[in-house]
């Protein structure tokens, strides 16, 4: 079971070795290996899954070295469950971008940005996978990077002036995040002589409390900028709505959940009695508050979508925050739901695109009727971010809401209402989008925005005026083409997510069940410790 | 702590504090200068944090990593920077696009009050002129009033002139001819 657990890490990366000796030419070898390895990564770690959740954390040190000097992997069951949903979601994902990618026929004139797009995908669930399973913080590190970097290319690739401005926004706030965690690694090393996540949770209890402190906030800060949480959010709704539609959902359900998972991770591993709970209290509710203030005031789909995204992260920060079984279970259960959930919802906004070549709701009108298909596909996500009785998304917030009331303190009770009021004003702005994009009668929106031909005076020759304002493009930076029919592999991948949000629903309990021990399974770390500290090195 | 971890010590925080410093800027070319400063402060932190001896191989491993992470984003950052300027001919990173909003809306505020303002002193300006005409005319019709007066005044003195120059015509007929009393005094008080 042991050899399982580098492979998520391992696979994609020789992949992206393979393709690159296969050469750009063998799209059909390409999409083949893409796939496959996704897949593969995707029943591996519901194999781990299961087996961290029967047999407690596995664990491996890499190349046998003994742990303070080697690379410590972990499956636990928070990790496990992060790493199950997360390759389900990029596999989803690479199957709507590999359709997108045959229905812009023109796209493959592109080329060379084709050429890179699906290796540095593999590579960013490379860098995700290695995030989760890190063991020590210096690996966490390197895992972040790997992803970042990928993230990068991912983020400007094409070259278009837009992509461009807004990913250098982007990478220079990765970073300087990335910066902070150097320095967080060293203030660490230098005060307990190791980076061994397991180690540092022995050691820091006995060094002194300010050293203690610096790590924990230097920790805090770092995790905050990945996650978005507020008062560090402000480059994410920047960033993300001029990325490619598929980059798009994979970096909103996924970049910022790694953020939360290391900070969940992190907090609760090595600062068991030091919550910080004041500091966490209210950077939840003002991320929740303000986050979904901006979504309410967006014009465009994909930046309202981004700033919910702000605005739930909120929601996990509250789980940590609270810090009990149930908080944490809450938490994790509304982790998965909105990974799931939100990338569902921006590659809905991509079909969207698709149809009528903008998601600026003030273009919109008349989806509902002109197509209803989307206007199902939109709908259920949609109510599942707002939390509506039935769907996952409301069992998870029941869950938090729960967990705060019992909590009892002044500040839980702050949070409660936070949580209401959020809920309640995501629900208007998805009613927002909903009257604007799907129930107004077909032709009241602006329309699609049309080349406007005008003769220049005085000459024979005629200017093309292309309006720039909220205009979709492709993967490699072209304008996508539009049609009234959907490419099955986009509304395939769409689909099966959403099936997957609603299997959250089915299955409510058993996942309940799990993520409660998992909880437990976090605020108790000597499990963590012990399970790491057994398996020793020959070397 | 001996002499060698001190300046350590002290060339990664003056290091740090320069990089931190070019972070600030605008320019992704400095920036990308920033980002390398801090890196290698940092990375000197951590050689500081691992001590001088030779034992710690840690350390040294950690930099190497932290090295070839930082090479690789400059190298990228830099091609950024230059795609930037091939397209814009610049290589400023823009404002974030909320604050470019909130800037355009107080703008627009700002010209909104100069507006007011000046529709103000407008205002004012057309009500003193309303103002001075409406003195004008009153003035005048004072003016008016008091010629009207003045004339109505001279036709009484006049007409009462006129009447008793009458009265007095009358009186020297009446002598002419003592037999007519039947005859009514016309044209009296008409005015001539």
């Amino acid at each position: 079971m042991r050899a399982l657990v580098p492979l998520p890490v391992l696979l994609p990366l020789f992949a992206v070795g393979v393709k690159f000796v296969l050469g750009p030419r063998r799209i059909r070898m390409q999409t083949f290996i893409s796939l496959a390895v996704l897949s593969a990564d995707t029943v591996i770690s519901t194999v781990l899954l299961v087996e961290a959740d029967r047999h407690g954390p596995i664990v491996v040190q890499v190349g046998n070295f003994a742990a303070p000097l080697g690379i410590s992997l972990v499956v636990d069951r928070f990790s496990g469950l992060m790493l199950a949903v997360s390759s389900a979601v990029t596999l989803c994902v690479l199957l709507y971008s590999q359709s997108q990618r045959s229905a812009d026929e023109n796209e493959d004139e592109t080329g060379a940005p084709l050429a890179i797009f699906y290796p540095t995908y593999l590579v960013l669930a490379a860098g995700i996978a290695d995030s989760f399973l890190a063991g020590d913080l210096f690996n966490l590190y390197v895992g972040f990077e790997v992803m970042l970097t990928a993230s990068y290319v991912l983020m400007t690739i094409g070259g278009s002036d837009a992509r461009i401005r807004h990913g250098a926004v982007y990478i220079m706030v990765g970073a300087a995040s990335s910066l902070l965690f150097v320095a967080a690694i060293a203030v660490a090393y230098a005060a307990c002589g190791t980076v061994n996540l397991a180690d540092l949770a022995v050691r820091l209890a006995t060094v002194a409390p300010a050293a203690r402190l610096a790590v924990q906030v230097l920790l805090i800060t770092v995790f905050a900028v990945k996650a978005a949480v507020f008062p560090l959010s402000a480059w994410l709704p920047d960033s993300y709505p001029t990325a490619p539609a598929p980059v798009t959902a994979v970096f909103a359900g996924l970049l910022t959940k790694v953020g939360v998972y290391s900070l969940i991770r992190t907090q609760t591993l090595l600062f068991p009695h030091e919550r910080q709970a004041p500091l966490l209290y209210t950077v939840a509710a003002l991320s929740m508050i303000i986050g979904i203030l901006g979504a309410v005031a967006q014009a465009d789909l994909k930046r309202l979508l981004s700033f919910t995204l702000v605005s739930h992260v909120g929601f996990l920060v509250l789980g940590l925050a609270i810090g009990s079984v149930r908080a944490l279970s809450g938490a994790l259960f509304y982790a998965i739901t909105h990974i799931t959930v939100q990338t569902t919802l921006f590659l809905v906004t991509g079909l969207i695109e698709r149809r009528e070549g903008t998601a600026d709701f003030g273009r919109l009108a008349g989806l509902a009727r002109l197509a209803p298909v989307l206007g199902l596909l939109f709908f259920i996500p949609a109510m599942n971010l707002a939390g509506i009785p039935p769907l996952s998304g409301f069992v998870a917030k029941l869950a938090l809401l729960q967990a705060a009331a019992a909590d009892g303190g002044v500040g839980a009770y702050i949070l409660l209402g936070a949580m209401l009021v959020t809920s309640l004003l995501t629900l208007y702005a998805m009613t927002k989008v909903w009257a604007r994009a799907f129930w107004r009668a077909p032709g009241e929106g602006l329309g699609k925005l049309a080349d406007r031909q005008i003769i220049l005076p005085g000459s024979e020759s005629i200017a093309v005026i292309r309006s720039t304002v909220g205009d979709a493009r492709g993967i490699g930076g072209r304008r996508i083409s539009t049609s009234e029919s959907y490419p099955i592999g986009m509304l395939g991948a769409t689909i099966a997510l959403i099936l997957l949000s609603l299997a959250y629903t089915v299955w409510a309990g058993p996942i309940a069940e799990y993520t409660q021990r998992a909880a437990a399974e976090l605020l108790d770390p000597n499990a963590y410790i012990n399970a790491v500290r057994a398996v020793g090195g020959t070397h | 702590m001996n002499a060698a971890s001190l300046s350590l010590i002290f060339t990664g925080g003056l290091l740090v504090t320069c990089g931190v410093y070019q972070l600030m800027a605008q320019s992704l070319t400095r920036l990308v200068l920033g980002l390398i400063m801090t890196g290698n402060g940092l990375n000197v932190l951590i050689l500081a944090a691992g001590g001088l001896g030779p034992a710690d191989v840690l350390t040294q491993a950690m930099i190497l990593t932290a090295i070839v992470i930082t090479l690789g984003m400059s190298a990228f950052l830099l091609a950024l920077a230059y795609r930037n300027w091939q397209l814009n001919g610049d290589d400023l990173v823009q404002d974030d696009v909320e604050d470019r909003r909130i800037a355009r809306a107080a703008h627009r505020e700002d010209l909104r009050g100069d507006l007011r303002t000046q529709r103000a002193a407008y205002r004012a300006d057309r009500r003193a002129a309303l103002e001075a005409s409406r003195a004008r005319k009153h003035e005048l019709r004072e003016a008016l009033r008091e010629a009207r007066r003045e004339l109505r005044a001279r036709s009484r003195l006049q007409r009462a002139i006129a009447a008793r120059a009458e009265d007095y015509e009358y009186l020297e007929e009446e002598t002419e001819s003592d037999t007519d009393f039947e005859r009514p005094p016309t044209n009296r008080g008409g005015g001539t």
